[in-house]
């Protein structure tokens, strides 16, 4: 996945950069002074809170490992230093210019447009929203990796998306890191490697929250570095050799075979002219859906069962799920959630991704889900979730407003054949607060749907009932 | 495929069934050919106690393969137990076969290693020897014991066909001078209520068996429901005698107590997203005529199921039969209709009696003979494993079993 990237970011340079350049300039630099001096103090005070506590946490993990290592060296580095030199950057419009283009051409720009807005929102402005990551300062610090910045890029453009394919550009990302990692002589590897690595983990979630499957397989990385310590005496490339054979392995075992063990659990329970509802896109559902037509079609060719893709604005990631699936041959209806409950009367399946399962069940999905799965149960349609274990979360959500990601409202307002109702970008952005229409666009990513609507949890260890995640989370964390 | 069934081992009882799993015979016989050990035939002969219930048969019948088996190894004896424990999962339509397969299956893997090969072996069979003529029956004991401080004094119970576990604590609760009146449904077509009955009346217990049809009009009497099962799925659902369902919805409805007694080897690994999604194979003598040429592919996964109750994709009266075929709605079976039998089971037929019109045979046969029970009609399920547990805790033991 991220083999294949280098070329795309670097492609729209051309095309990017003449039309885009002006503009986040001027949208960065103006919102700033006002910031100080109007209503924009409480948004200020909660950068700077994040801020402090990015920092804190980046003194904690050092802190425990190694002193002098954090005072002199590279270690240091903060975030919180990269966020000033982040800022700090945009006073030459010189220096931005190089990096700037290496943006894609579909990232839209929605610093402006979130930044001042949403943060006006009170019930809002505690989530973290996609903000372009600025390359250039990352570069110039030095202290990052360049595959970690490019990887960041591709996570907050959009590019990379869906659960598994971050995790697993990010956990290939660190494979990379460590293999290019040095130890210096003084210090211990499995002291100074999770120093070396925090800014990078911190710099990538500032580009895009990674989520409780990326925080799990972080921990399990942290922990593995830890057990380094615990191994006594091996030479540094061996050391090093042992992390990236773990990696490895955990993203095989975790993730691909995971998925290849849903799909094998899922595809029994689509049978033969069964109407089969989906979301968005999800990858296993999409294997689930291609593997099971595949071994339908090979048993009995008449055999067969339709798909329903179900989408909605402002992602429209059913297209790419519904491309995937129609190629294969699949008979696919393609609706806007909106048309939802006339169809789902007629189905016998609805399956489900998902970014994360909470303790109690929930399921952290694409926003839009939570409606999916209500109205499956009004019709008792049963709901299916497929979900690997490595993305079980030890947390409780309650609803989707205490965790969520705010999306770019870029295209909330935009239709596609361009009516704009009259209202220009500039309008929300640069006057701050609500903007001239009173007007706030809201695009949250995720919602969370609770365990009642969900019939069964397709998990590589087989189907389980929502009720038993806990079940499965204390066997895995007696194991690890 | 294998080759053909040489005539010398499994010869009896899938060709009494009119050789209705030509694949599972040729799987056996193939690949085990020269032991001339029948499994299903083993499993018959346990099943015909009437105190053997289907998953202890299962164990017994694979015991039986082990004492009888040649092979010398552990692999040798595994691939040995897999062929036998697909032949009895193949043929046999009761769960609670897979569910004793799975146990068997299950301890099998745990016990393996350590010792040489022949005392391992016949630990293994002492093992499960033991369990089947000791443990199984304690199971039973145990349950009777939880579920009797469930019956009060003066109830009224209704339960539903024939269960072992509910009889043998009703009789604990009237041993204990419990004064207990009990409801039984007919539970047709087997009418295995009227065995209940038979027995309760036997034993002095008022009891009265009720139409299936009548569920709903006695519920305002009863206290309590109790009912025995097939099996316990992972959702934390049954799966027992079809009429179940209704009598738990029916209990739900009007908000009395619905508890199942089930014995721990009855639990199953398999989650039921509906009445159709069970792994029971087509193997009852009148479906398998509808099966054909559809078979051999259907046999590369583990179990061709047929869905009960479709509707006859030939009418008698020569309508045409294109609605049913080509409806993009209606859902085919996994046999193509051609290979149907022209035996079309809508025909009614004239009863004995006159102006009555019975169901016939055939229109008998496409009747589900279980259903299953959804956990959140299910107040307790009453196991051996020790205080009554809720249907979710029921999951949740078993996905810990399962998941190791």
């Amino acid at each position: 996945m991220v083999s294949e990237s280098p070329s795309e970011p670097s492609k729209p340079a051309n095309q990017g950069k003449q039309p885009k350049q002006p503009k986040p300039q001027n949208q960065n630099q103006n919102p700033k002074p006002e910031k100080g001096a109007s209503g924009g103090e409480k948004a200020k005070s909660a950068k700077d809170l994040k801020k402090e506590k990015r920092a804190a946490a980046v003194a904690a993990r050092g802190g425990g490992g190694e002193n002098p290592a954090a005072e002199g060296g590279r270690p240091t580095l903060s975030v919180s230093n990269s966020v000033d030199s982040r800022q700090a950057s945009f006073a030459p419009p010189t220096t931005s210019g190089p990096s700037k283009p290496q943006r894609p051409t579909n990232f839209s720009e929605p610093s402006g447009l979130s930044l001042s807005t949403i943060q006006q929102n009170l019930f809002f402005s505690h989530l973290p929203h996609q903000e372009s990551p600025d390359t250039s300062a990352a570069l110039i610090n030095g202290k990052l990796h360049p595959i970690i910045i490019r990887l960041g890029v591709l996570m907050s453009s959009g590019q990379l998306r869906g659960a598994n394919a971050r995790t697993m550009g990010m956990m290939s990302a660190f494979r990379e890191v460590i293999r290019d990692y040095e130890c210096p002589d003084q210090a211990v590897l499995w002291k100074d490697l999770p120093i070396y690595l925090s800014p990078m983990i911190a710099w990538l979630e500032g580009c895009r929250p990674k989520g409780v499957g990326g925080g799990n397989a972080i921990r399990w990385l942290k922990s593995e570095i830890n057990r380094l310590g615990e191994q006594g005496d091996r030479s540094e490339a061996e050391q090093k050799d042992y992390l990236v054979e773990a990696i490895g392995l955990y993203l095989r075992d975790r993730i691909e075979f995971a998925d290849k063990v849903i799909a094998d659990n899922a595809k029994e329970k689509i049978r033969n002219g069964d109407t089969v509802v989906t979301y968005a896109r999800s990858s296993v559902v999409e294997r689930v859906l291609l593997e099971a037509h595949r071994d339908m079609k090979a048993s009995d060719p008449e055999a067969g069962f339709k798909v329903v893709v179900v989408d909605s604005r402002p992602l429209l990631e059913g297209r790419q799920s519904l491309e995937a699936l129609t190629s294969a041959g699949i008979p696919c209806t393609y609706i806007l959630l909106p048309l939802l409950s006339s169809i789902l009367p007629q189905a016998d399946l609805v399956l489900l991704g998902g970014s994360a399962l909470h303790s109690d069940g929930a399921l952290y999905s694409r926003s839009g889900t939570a409606i999916v799965s209500m109205l499956a149960k009004e019709h008792r349609v049963p709901v299916v979730a497929c979900v690997e274990t490595y993305k079980f979360g030890e947390k409780v959500v309650l609803d989707g407003v205490a965790t969520n990601e705010l999306g770019s409202v870029e295209n909330l307002l935009s239709i596609p054949n361009n009516v704009n109702f009259g209202i220009k970008k500039d309008d929300l952005s640069t006057t701050g607060g609500v903007g001239k229409h009173n007007l706030t666009p809201l695009h949250l990513v995720y919602d969370v749907t609770p365990p009642s609507l969900i019939t069964a949890v397709c998990t590589e260890i087989g189907f389980i009932p929502p009720s038993s995640v806990p079940t499965v989370l204390g066997k895995a964390s007696s194991v690890v | 495929m294998a080759g053909v069934a040489s005539p010398l081992s499994l010869s009896p009882a899938p060709s009494a069934r009119g050789g209705s799993r030509p694949a599972a015979q040729s799987h056996a016989s193939g690949s085990q050919s020269g032991k001339g050990f029948d499994v299903i035939n083993a499993y018959k002969r346990a099943i015909e106690d009437d105190k053997v219930p289907h998953p202890i048969a299962a164990i017994l019948a694979l015991v039986e393969l082990i004492e009888a088996s040649t092979a010398s190894t552990v692999t040798g004896l595994a691939s040995e137990l897999t062929i036998g424990r697909q032949a009895l999962i193949n043929t046999q339509p009761s769960l609670g076969v897979r569910a004793g397969c799975q146990l068997w299956e299950r301890f099998f893997a745990l016990s393996m290693g350590g010792e040489d090969f022949p005392s391992y072996k016949r630990s293994l069979i002492s093992q499960g020897r033991s369990f089947c003529a000791i443990t199984a029956p304690q199971c039973r004991e145990k349950i009777a014991n939880l579920a009797v401080d469930f019956l009060r004094d003066d109830c009224v119970i209704l339960t539903h066909s024939y269960s072992r576990t509910v009889i043998q604590t009703i009789l604990r609760a009237h041993k204990q001078h419990k004064r207990i009146k009990v409801y039984v449904t007919e539970a047709r077509p087997a009418c295995l209520g009227m065995r209940t009955h038979q027995v309760l009346t036997a034993n002095g217990i008022p009891c009265t068996v009720v139409l299936d049809s009548a569920v709903a009009y006695v519920m305002e009497r009863v206290d309590m429901v109790l009912v025995g099962s097939e099996a316990v799925v992972e959702s934390g659902g049954l799966v027992s005698s079809v009429g179940t369902y209704q009598v738990a919805l029916v209990a739900k409805a009007m908000q009395k107590p619905f508890y199942a007694l089930a014995e721990s080897y009855k639990f199953l690994r398999h989650y039921p997203l509906s009445q159709t999604d069970l792994p029971i194979p087509s193997t009852s003598t009148t479906s398998s005529t509808f099966i054909s040429a559809g078979i051999d592919s259907n046999q590369k996964h583990q179990v061709s199921t047929v869905v009960p109750l479709e509707f006859p994709t030939l009418i008698p009266n020569s309508h045409p039969p294109a609605i049913g075929a080509h409806n993009p709605l209606s859902r085919p079976t996994s046999s193509t209709p051609q290979s149907r039998s022209p035996v079309v089971p809508g025909t009614p037929t004239e009863g004995m009696g006159g102006n009555r019109i019975e169901m016939t045979r055939e229109m008998e046969s496409i009747n589900p003979t279980v259903d299953v029970t959804t956990p959140d009609l299910i107040d307790f399920i009453i196991t051996d494993l020790g205080a009554p547990l809720s249907p979710t805790s029921v999951s949740q033991y078993l996905v810990a079993q399962f998941s190791s």
